[in-house]
């Protein structure tokens, strides 16, 4: 039998949590998913489950000189409608799923999950998000890259609850995000592209095609001293290392991420 | 009011206010609920099932507990209601597991244990192909004399497609009861009557003791045509070893995997030319039928006997093949055939018109059909044929030669020009459907429409209240039809074919001009009309020579997308139709019909893309088979000419597969311009597009 | 048993299942409101639609824990509205509706385009319903239905 919890706070989640293995449901966009079962039937959940939707704790939006932190539990559709936060993030979450998912699922959980697909990560990538993380006994901060460690796999305790997101603020010169898919609205990205231009130069990451995000500081390097085209695009070639899929071939993301560099190296000339 | 002016549709009310019931709304006092358990192989033998020690309230129902046949009566009978020993493809049913409880039920089934003999599945059409064995059905007929013509040139193009889903919204869904000495299956169904006699095989039954009531159903698109008649076969026979309801409802996934879809195709077509004119065509088509022949020779039949499409070649040599395979069985989809090959002429057309030169509008206009031509299989073409009208129809109506001649770079315009026949081909509506309409007055002068045709969201209810309304000269107010129950409707034969206007509305129509003069008769009056073979229609099926078809619809269409450089992704901006349906019975269906047809041809054409790997269907799920949503539907135009069928209500013909048929041609077409490729599959994915740019 | 609450169709329930059973089990099994449909299972498809708290849900994928203390509004009680009414009309005068499979759900989207005070421009309209798919009808008589609403202002007239 799977036990449910409802904490009252978010202490009390971390305290439960401490104490057993527990899996959180936020929005339930994804787990409800992996949870399917017929109708009317229980959920198949894989274990017991602490539920933190409800939790106030984990729902805020705010911002210091440097950063913008935003809770774990901000929902998608809360994130798009928040006019304090910049243009190019919202632009990315404002192309996720459908309006009534965007209700629903929550930054968290669409980092937590660590699907290769997560159009969030690509965002965080390039932004050089940091990821906090809370337990009973004290809080982590960690850089996304090292948040997320494989695919659906992260550097997450256990006993560990996703607080907030830090997203530094950046002078945006200019970006570039294409989201592609099987159709134009709802659907899981083939590709998913951002490009950003800030005081330090260009950052690019590529989501949905290897494991986890792509993102080379010293190809950006190359680009912003001014490399040989070629020698950026093979180099980039060299680190897409997905296959054919349901949904796409390694030959098409390939393709379409060397023309969508090309577009945003011409662009920068 | 004229025939075609728009009214509400009777049925919609209920819907929007979710009053309407659907077969997983109701309610059955003690139902049972039915999971399917299902193999885990494509091809083999069973050796052994260990079902561990039933439960209490937990039950299975599987071949022995089928009263008489273990067979599926639709053509044949070679599919049976649950495998016996041997596996024929990934998730055939084995046996039903019910019981009270869901959770119950599925503890229980995964603690079933089944061991199978596995043998090589054959999986791969191509391959499946070169195997003789693996032929199941095959039909050819020629014309005139194609290998001693003389001519120019010789051109083969090779044309593939690969499956398309119906996805419904409504999942497949049966209830099976049992009262007194009457066994009644619900259901979500297109055809009463083909459930019906399926039923009969199998309980060896009549229908005093069997009875088959359709609900309302959440779409079909032909997916409900054959494949509720397996399901009625299973609830059926639980409901009568339990003497109790049983319902069995799919999961969506389990609906996408395993029940049937439009059939996978190759098609070879050489075109033989002489002075820039097709003189002669050879067609060779195959189809990848699945584990079980289903429909698929109906399907193939359609298919190849209207490949010449709206065109007149003097020569034709004509195959067509079933093949067999272990993947999912194959069956009935909105144009049941000719979506497969009139995709590949008419792509083919195009590329024609761009190798000589010519516009490919002006290049179909030189082989249209007229009046009195002699169709492929050697029939008449009986009713007036307006082509020329339509096409310049649709050249005012979209602007084409202004738009096609400053068309930018990256912009791409397709055409496309078919041809629907309604009804069975043949002479199928009277030898196999014989269909039967009746029409009563009550006592209370309230007309009651009798037919066995369903409502699925095309709009049958409000076309067929209207046409007996209109016939009788009251409001439609004063006309009920209640869903088909095969215990009050006759046989009017299934809601297939686009038939359900032009041949169920024509018998309606005459049974309201009878009714007419006996209005005022006190009591009840039932007329009852008969289905009758106009005399223009021969048919000879052992030589498929003849009338395939007693009338014809057109469709003439202009694609226009946009191809992102980038990506390869295509946008559709717009669609311009131009139609003969003879008279529409009401615009308002008729634009309903043309843009859902529109849109579900266009999801064919880019995007729906459904691929089987090892006999299972790869892409199960909504997230990974993509259907048009909101923002990928162009602007649709519609226009159309009034060319009244005698023989049909107030002239109408066939509307309902056309509207789908000719889309996916015209839209890879346009691709093909935008972007200066050439292609031969569809869907033409932004994959497709960046392969073909080499 | 449990103290979890939530309100239905304006009445108070108590929840008096597991807190991961589905909303719209709950609504269609347990309560027999059957307005709201499952199509996809996945939230996808936007058949089952509920309004929680006066914003649009997929119940498919909502847990019960999630509605605690929260509102819920099925298709029954919102067609009593006189908004409704509005696009009830709008919907018969454009002939939107096929199977009607996917209506219900498609209504409470188009409800929440017009509450959220937005021009309703195409674009916008094409966006808000993004996540309700239907089979049959293309959807353009769907975009009329709507357009015709904000053309009267989402009044009558």
């Amino acid at each position: 039998m799977v036990e449910h919890y409802r904490p009252k706070n978010l202490t009390e989640a971390l305290e439960w949590m401490a104490e057993r293995k527990l899996i959180p449901v936020a929005g339930g966009t994804d787990l409800m998913i992996r949870a399917r079962n017929w109708q009317g039937a229980s959920r198949a959940m894989k274990g017991d489950v602490v539920y933190i939707q409800h939790l106030e704790e984990l729902k805020f939006i705010t911002e210091t000189e440097t950063d913008y932190h935003i809770g774990a539990g901000v929902t998608q559709a809360q994130f798009y409608d928040c006019k304090l936060l910049p243009d190019y993030a919202r632009e990315v979450v404002g192309q996720m799923a459908t309006p009534a998912i965007r209700n629903a699922a929550t930054i968290g959980g669409n980092i937590v999950n660590a699907a290769s697909v997560a159009d969030l990560l690509p965002l965080l990538y390039a932004a050089d998000a940091q990821i906090v993380l809370k337990s009973r006994d004290g809080q982590r901060v960690l850089p996304i890259q090292s948040f997320e460690i494989g695919k659906y796999m992260t550097a997450r305790r256990e006993d560990e609850l996703m607080f907030e997101v830090i997203l530094p603020k950046l002078k945006i010169k200019k970006y570039l995000y294409k989201k592609m898919g099987q159709r134009r609205s709802s659907i899981l990205s083939k590709v998913s592209f951002l490009a950003i231009e800030v005081e330090g130069g260009t950052r690019i990451a590529i989501g949905a095609v290897n494991d986890t995000v792509v993102r080379s500081k010293e190809l950006e390097k190359r680009i912003n001293e001014g490399g040989g085209v070629k020698s950026v695009l093979d180099g980039y070639k060299a680190l897409l290392n997905g296959s054919d899929d349901k949904r796409s071939t390694k030959r098409y993301r390939e393709r379409v991420v060397i023309n969508l560099l090309m577009k945003w190296m011409e662009e920068k000339r | 009011m004229k025939i075609t002016d728009a009214v509400h549709r009777v049925d919609s009310a209920g819907k929007l206010r979710g009053e309407t019931k659907y077969i997983e709304d109701m309610h059955f006092d003690n139902l049972l609920y039915a999971k399917t358990l299902r193999s885990k192989v494509a091809k083999g033998r069973i050796i052994r099932i260990e079902y561990p020690e039933l439960p209490k309230m937990i039950f299975i129902v599987s071949a022995e507990d089928i009263p008489v046949n273990n067979e599926v009566a639709m053509i044949e009978r070679e599919m049976p209601i649950f495998a016996n020993e041997q596996i024929c493809y990934l998730g055939e049913p084995i046996a039903l597991i019910v019981g009270e409880d869901k959770d119950a039920v599925l503890s229980y089934m995964s603690k079933i244990k089944i061991e199978y003999a596995e043998e090589e599945a054959e999986c791969d059409l191509l391959l499946a192909a070169k195997k003789p064995d693996q032929l199941i059905t095959e039909r050819a007929y020629e014309k005139g004399n194609l290998s001693e013509i003389e001519f120019d040139e010789k051109f083969t193009e090779t044309f593939e497609t690969t499956y398309q889903e119906q996805l419904y919204m409504e999942k497949q869904g049966v209830v099976g009861t049992v009262e007194e000495d009457v066994v009644t299956v619900y259901g979500s169904l297109q055809c009463p009557y083909y459930v019906l006699n399926a039923l009969k095989h199998a309980m060896g039954m009549d229908e005093k003791n069997l009875r088959v009531i359709q609900t309302p159903t959440g779409g079909a698109f032909g997916g409900k045509e054959e494949y509720p008649s397996l399901l009625a076969c299973q609830v059926a026979a639980a409901a009568y070893k339990l003497k109790r309801p049983v319902r069995l409802v799919f999961d969506r996934r389990e609906d996408i995997a395993f029940t049937t879809k439009r059939h996978p195709s190759k098609t070879v077509i050489t075109s033989y030319i002489k002075n820039k004119k097709v003189i002669g065509m050879d067609f060779d088509m195959m189809l990848d039928a699945g584990s079980y022949l289903g429909l698929s020779d109906v399907v193939m039949q359609r298919a190849i006997f209207t490949m010449t499409g709206a065109y007149q070649f003097e020569n034709l040599k004509i195959r067509g093949r079933t093949i067999r395979t272990n993947n999912v069985f194959t069956g009935a989809f909105r144009g049941f055939g000719a979506p497969q090959s009139m995709y590949g002429l008419e792509l083919h057309m195009s590329h024609l018109a761009k190798r000589l030169g010519e516009d490919p509008l002006s290049f179909r206009r030189k082989h249209y059909v007229r009046q009195g031509d002699l169709t492929a299989t050697n029939g008449r073409f009986n009713e007036e044929i307006y082509l020329d009208r339509l096409t310049d129809l649709l050249e005012n109506m979209s602007g084409y030669h202004e738009k096609v001649s400053k068309k930018s770079s990256l912009t791409g315009y397709g055409v496309s020009v078919v041809p629907h026949g309604g009804g069975f081909t043949g002479d199928g509506e009277a030898v196999h459907i014989k269909a039967v309409v009746k029409l009563k007055k009550e006592v209370d002068g309230m007309v009651t429409i009798l037919v066995s045709n369903v409502e699925m969201g095309q709009g049958a209810i409000t076309t067929l209240t209207k046409i007996v309304a209109t016939v009788l000269e009251i409001d439609m107010d004063g006309v009920q039809y209640q869903n088909p129950d095969t215990f009050f409707v006759p046989d009017s034969g299934p809601t297939v074919a686009s038939r359900t206007t032009m041949v169920v509305g024509a018998l309606l129509a005459k049974a309201a001009a009878k009714l007419k003069d006996r209005m005022n008769e006190p009591g009840e009056v039932m007329i009852t009309e008969h289905f009758k073979q106009p005399d223009y229609v021969k048919w000879n099926a052992e030589t498929n020579q003849g009338n395939a078809y007693m009338a014809y619809s057109w469709s003439v269409l202009l694609v226009r997308v946009e191809v992102d450089p980038i990506s390869y992704e295509v946008k559709c901006t717009d669609i311009w139709g131009a139609y003969d349906v003879g008279v529409p019975i009401d615009e308002k269906l008729l634009i309903g019909q043309i843009q859902g047809g529109m849109v579900q041809g266009l999801g064919y054409a880019i995007m729906e893309n459904m691929t089987s790997k090892d006999g299972g269907i790869e892409q199960i799920a909504f997230s990974s088979y993509p259907i048009p949503t909101t923002m990928d539907v162009p602007k649709m135009h519609a226009d159309w000419i009034l060319n009244p069928y005698s023989d049909g209500p107030f002239g109408a013909k066939s509307v309902g597969e056309l509207t789908l048929v000719g889309v996916a041609p015209a839209v890879a077409s346009a691709i093909e311009d935008a972007m200066n490729i050439v292609t031969f599959e569809i869907p033409v994915t932004p994959e497709v597009i960046e392969r073909s740019l080499e | 048993m449990s103290d979890y609450q939530y309100i239905l169709n304006g009445e108070k329930r108590v929840i008096a299942c597991e807190l991961s059973r589905r909303l719209l089990d709950v609504i269609r099994i347990d309560e027999g409101l059957t307005g709201t449909k499952e199509g996809c299972q996945e939230g996808e498809c936007g058949a089952c639609l509920v309004f929680i708290d006066d914003q649009i849900f997929n119940s498919c994928l909502v847990p019960m824990s999630n509605v605690i203390d929260k509102s819920v509004v099925t298709i029954e009680s919102y067609a009593k509205t006189e908004e409704y009414q509005r696009i009830e009309r709008a919907f018969l005068d454009a002939g939107a509706v096929q199977c009607g499979y996917c209506t219900p759900g498609m209504v409470m989207a188009v409800a929440t385009l017009l509450r959220s005070g937005r021009t309703l421009d195409e674009e916008t309209v094409r966006m808000g319903l993004s996540g309700n798919l239907c089979r049959c009808t293309g959807y353009q008589t769907i975009f009329e239905a709507v357009s015709s609403l904000t053309e009267s202002g989402g009044q009558d007239g």
